[in-house]
């Protein structure tokens, strides 16, 4: 097994060394030639093409360093070494002058989160408009493989998933493995496995690719306090990595203005950091059908009184304690309305759950959804006489985009990208810190029928975006300019 | 100030200690009044006169101040109402939940009962026992829990000891540690005290038989509280809604954050850590970093903060000091040129590349020795299995371990130069303690390293670039006007003192913030 994995990947790394040229008869003989005084780039190379694995920094360095001392061989030894764990089951391939998007997650898993939705619609317009090669990464992470065109169209939501369970490794005969080299890579979601990050960090510094990723927030680093406990140092990794990349492409402004921030001390270590921009994401909202307006009305509206709608999971930083607060505020002065939270439970909502069940004790019109669909939620967007998004940190408000396009007003906080969003009208803005301030705004617009009437009205002139702009621009900056940059073009 | 623990040097005015019972166990009942009382006499406009029965007194105290936490436009009386109603320092979401829980009551024994019935849960969910409380008010407080308990003395404990006896001598200063249970602050120990402020010294015999004070808390109110360490991991949720929510200003010395921007080189538990203490140090007046570079961290973790709406601290630099004790520059040893790399043998420090460097200089037939100062790292195997190797064949290096400082002082004198490529440092301190002794330093070319070569005796390299570390070491083994030249710049480094530093420090960070200088 390890000598017919040794015949196969020497010829590939001698090509991929050699570039155009014919290959000389011993491939060995060859390679050893093209690794005489290796540098770090060229180690990685060859440690990942024979090896099967995506090497670590340390490994780059000590066997480059150790190759320096003694000759090309070591590097050899070396990749052989981890050959003999790996097995020599993948056939490897390296992805020289390809465009690689690292879809590990999406592949895997349908969490149906914002990123997710994010990582799918844009993938669905690259893999239509441009030639792509979709990765997933081995169940060990120690390398990326390329996907296979069942796998890609189950991870698009073309398919339904049908050869493996979710969150199960889908039987891949062999599988292939790729090596980015001289290519292009882009991250388009979230990586929190150790494993992963530790064997990007080389990819990106060694790989001679152009490499790009969509920064979503950096929360677990400025909000610790409304993490789990085992993200952020997970999240740490992916920023060291990250620290090598050309390109950040943040969804917002604001969490541009994060990761700038981020840029600013990483630079303390020397390092230029990514060129960052930010490139807001798009809502496209979808019409309800009159069924599932019939059915959500039913189910959730209560006759004659105005539904007050909020979205997302009861984690602290959505302080949806406040909106209970404030909304009993306004119960208790006599204002009419019901409440509706739709979303998960999360890390820390037992507060919440536990607030919740007391007002409805006393007789509150409040209810939590878990788990609606789609369909119905975008009828209760419909439905709703205005939507509160209070939280105190998001890369991107996307309960408050989304409400906003389907022509409903929203309160949400005065800064960050839940502000960005309510710039272009149809939106009040409070201090999300400030009970008083969200209730005043609440009431404002269930007792202000003009300015209820003004702000849906606004809600119809802002601008439309939509995901093949998103996807265009972001190709654009992550890839295009990305590799023209680097041509100094 | 019965418990009052620091050592009798300089004027100690603290603005206002309340009385504290006698030093028994206090029954749960006379402890409750006691605090309440406490944060009557601050609270309260006029607190109500004394009832001998410590249960009645309670009662009257509690509805007094349930009363001033509930009129009040800011959190300040809140988070004390509760500091005192159960005898620990309350989280965020405590302070937050308590505010709008008050808020809707209907009147004010339906508010009393609900702090009551707060207290009785918080009590016998933590398993909190009943202490006592003393409130200082107006000054100055600095948190050294770990240098009070600890005698390790590396970096970060040098700089707070430093600190803290120099504004001792000039300042009214309140040192600080954590109680057992991370619920508040404490006032330290005689024998602590000193441990801060004559660390090192010898101790008098009396000194271990005065009697220790009792557990009671020690709660800052409109105070400056001094981070001049990183606060332990279990305090960073209650420091940080003290930050936010109490009204006095906390400020703090920053070091750097390579937990985080270098999480690859270090343990992974360390970012959770490190994450913990920026929950505090978001809610921050100042910080005063201890280079540009380390400045220009912090600055970039506070502008990152606006995206939630956050003014963040402002961020100064204050540049630390590097002080070595005088010897005599002793003429080189005879025999081979040494080349010394001081520094624990943490992944950042590089030391695989010197060790890779000085290899190659050696396989070319450059005669040198190489000495390594500096404790054990995190990871330590590459580097053992590296100068095993070296070793077994016979290269002449030497790994000291951790050493006195005298003995580093004197072996970086008699060193030929130092080599010190960081990858990342929020001060080099080995870089001035070279330059110091009057020795030249091969060093990173980016952030403090940089700053402190500026003032002359360095050669800056790429530390990401060993090829250039190995030229340049080449260089000063085999160029020796290079090297007299650079001598001659070492000898003239003239050191910031720890005196300049510390009167820079209270500038930046304690005159600042209160606004006008505090001190009669």
């Amino acid at each position: 097994m390890m000598d017919r994995a040794l015949g196969e990947r020497l010829p590939v790394l001698a090509a991929a060394l050699r570039g155009p040229g014919t290959a000389s008869g011993d491939a060995r003989a060859e390679v050893l030639t093209l690794l005489t005084g290796a540098d770090d780039d060229v180690t990685w190379l060859a440690l990942a093409v024979i090896s099967g694995q995506l090497p670590t920094t340390a490994t780059v360095q000590r066997v480059r360093r150790a190759a320096q001392l003694d000759g090309p061989e070591v590097i050899l030894k070396a990749a052989l070494e981890a050959l003999r764990i790996e097995g020599g089951r993948a056939e490897v391939q390296v992805a020289s002058g390809a465009v690689v998007i690292d879809i590990e997650h999406l592949s895997r898993t349908s969490l149906g989160t914002g990123i997710q939705r994010v990582t799918r619609e844009t993938l669905k317009r690259w893999a239509k408009d441009h030639e792509i090669t979709a990765a997933g990464w081995l169940t060990d992470h120690t390398a990326m493989r390329r996907l296979t065109e069942p796998e890609l169209s189950v991870a698009l939501g073309h398919t339904k998933a049908v050869l493996a369970p979710v969150g199960m490794a889908p039987a891949v005969r062999r599988p292939q493995v790729i090596v980015p080299w001289e290519s292009t890579y882009v991250l388009p979601e979230v990586v929190l496995e150790p494993g992963r990050t530790r064997r990007l960090e080389p990819l990106f510094r060694f790989s001679r690719s152009r490499t790009a990723a969509i920064g979503f927030d950096t929360v677990p680093l400025t909000s610790a306090e409304t993490s789990a406990a085992d993200v952020p140092p997970h999240f740490a990794l992916e920023l060291a990595a990250i620290r090598h990349v050309d390109r950040v492409a943040t969804i917002s402004e604001a969490a541009g203005t994060e990761y700038l921030g981020w840029r600013t001390m990483v630079r303390s270590m020397g390092l230029a950091g990514p060129d960052i921009a930010a490139i807001s994401l798009p809502v496209e909202a979808a019409e309800p059908s009159p069924a599932a307006l019939a059915e959500a009305s039913c189910r959730y509206v209560v006759p004659t009184i105005p539904m007050v709608l909020c979205v997302g999971s009861h984690e602290p930083r959505k302080n949806h304690l406040a909106v209970l607060h404030a909304a009993e505020l306004l119960w208790r002065s006599g204002v009419e309305f019901s409440l509706l939270f739709v979303g998960g439970n999360a890390w820390k909502s037992e507060g919440f759950t536990q607030r919740l069940a007391e007002l409805r004790a006393s007789g509150r019109p409040v209810e939590s959804v878990l788990g609606l669909s789609d369909r119905l939620l975008w009828a209760l967007y419909s439905l709703a006489h205005c939507t509160v998004f209070p939280s105190v940190n998001e890369g991107f408000g996307l309960p408050v985009a989304e409400s906003l396009a389907s022509g409903t007003p929203a309160i949400t906080s005065q800064f960050g990208s839940m502000l960005e969003i309510a710039c272009d009208g149809g939106a009040l803005t409070v201090d999300p810190r400030d009970d008083h301030s969200l209730a005043a705004a609440l009431r404002s617009l269930l007792t202000d029928r003009a300015l209820h009437e003004r702000l849906v009205l606004e809600t119809r002139s802002r601008p439309q975006r939509t995901w093949d702009q998103y996807a265009a621009e972001t190709w654009d900056y992550l890839v295009d300019q990305n590799v023209s940059a680097a041509a100094g073009l | 100030m019965a418990s009052d623990g620091t050592v009798a040097r300089g004027p100690r005015p603290v603005a206002r200690v309340t009385a504290v019972a006698a030093r028994r166990e206090p029954t749960a009942v006379a402890a409750l009044a006691q605090r309440l009382r406490a944060a009557g006499d601050v609270l309260l406009v006029e607190s109500p006169a004394v009832d001998p029965d410590p249960a009645r007194d309670a009662a009257q105290l509690l509805s007094a101040l349930v009363g001033c936490a509930r009129d009040s436009a800011t959190a300040g009386p809140t988070w004390l109402l509760l500091t005192a109603v159960t005898g620990a320092y309350p989280t965020a979401d405590d302070v937050v939940g308590l505010r709008r829980a008050l808020e809707l009551t209907h009147d004010a024994t339906d508010a009393e009962l609900m702090v009551m019935d707060h207290m009785a849960a918080t009590v016998s969910a933590d398993g909190l026992p009943p202490v006592q409380i003393e409130i200082l008010e107006g000054g100055v407080v600095v948190d050294v829990d770990f240098s009070a308990q600890n005698d390790k003395q590396t970096g970060i404990q040098r700089v707070t000891r430093r600190v803290c006896a120099l504004w001792d001598a000039d300042h009214s200063t309140t040192l600080l540690a954590w109680s057992a249970d991370h619920n508040g602050h404490r006032r330290l120990t005689r024998r602590e005290t000193l441990r801060v402020l004559r660390h090192g010294m010898p101790v008098e015999p009396d000194d271990h038989l005065m009697p220790e004070p009792t557990s009671l808390l020690c709660v800052p109110w409109r105070c400056t509280v001094v981070l001049t360490e990183v606060p332990p991991e279990p305090a960073a949720a209650v420091l940080a809604a003290l930050a936010e929510f109490s009204g006095s200003d906390v400020v703090a010395i920053g070091y750097d954050a390579i937990p985080v921007t270098s999480a690859e080189l270090r343990p992974v538990v360390d970012a959770g850590v490190f994450v913990k203490y920026l929950t505090v140090l978001k809610h921050a007046r100042r910080i005063a970093g201890i280079s540009a570079s380390s400045a220009s961290e912090f600055r970039g973790f506070s502008e990152a903060l606006a995206a939630q709406g956050l003014p963040g601290p402002s961020v100064v630099e204050v540049m630390l000091a590097t002080q070595i004790a005088p010897g005599t520059g002793s003429a080189p040893v005879s025999g081979l040129p040494r080349v010394l790399c001081i520094g624990s043998h943490e992944l950042h420090k590089n030391h695989l590349a010197v060790l890779h460097c000085a290899e190659m200089l050696w396989r070319s037939g450059l005669e040198f020795e190489l000495h390594f100062v500096g404790g054990d790292g995190w990871d330590m195997s590459d580097f053992r299995s590296r100068t095993d190797a070296l070793r077994s064949q016979g290269r002449p290096l030497v790994d000291h371990g951790r050493l006195p400082d005298d003995d580093m002082w004197r072996l970086c004198r008699d060193a030929s130069f130092t080599v010190f490529p960081s990858l990342h440092e929020g001060f080099g301190l080995p870089v001035s303690e070279s330059l110091a002794c009057g020795t030249p330093v091969i060093t990173t070319d980016y952030g403090s390293t940089r700053e402190i070569a500026a003032a002359g005796g360095c050669v800056l390299v790429d530390p990401r670039d060993d090829a250039a570390l190995e030229a340049q070491m080449r260089r000063l083994l085999t160029n020796p006007e290079d090297l007299a030249r650079l001598r001659a710049e070492a000898r003239a480094y003239e050191p910031k003192t720890w005196s300049a530093y510390a009167s820079e420090l209270w500038e930046a960070l304690v005159t600042t913030t209160v606004g006008a200088a505090d001190e009669a």
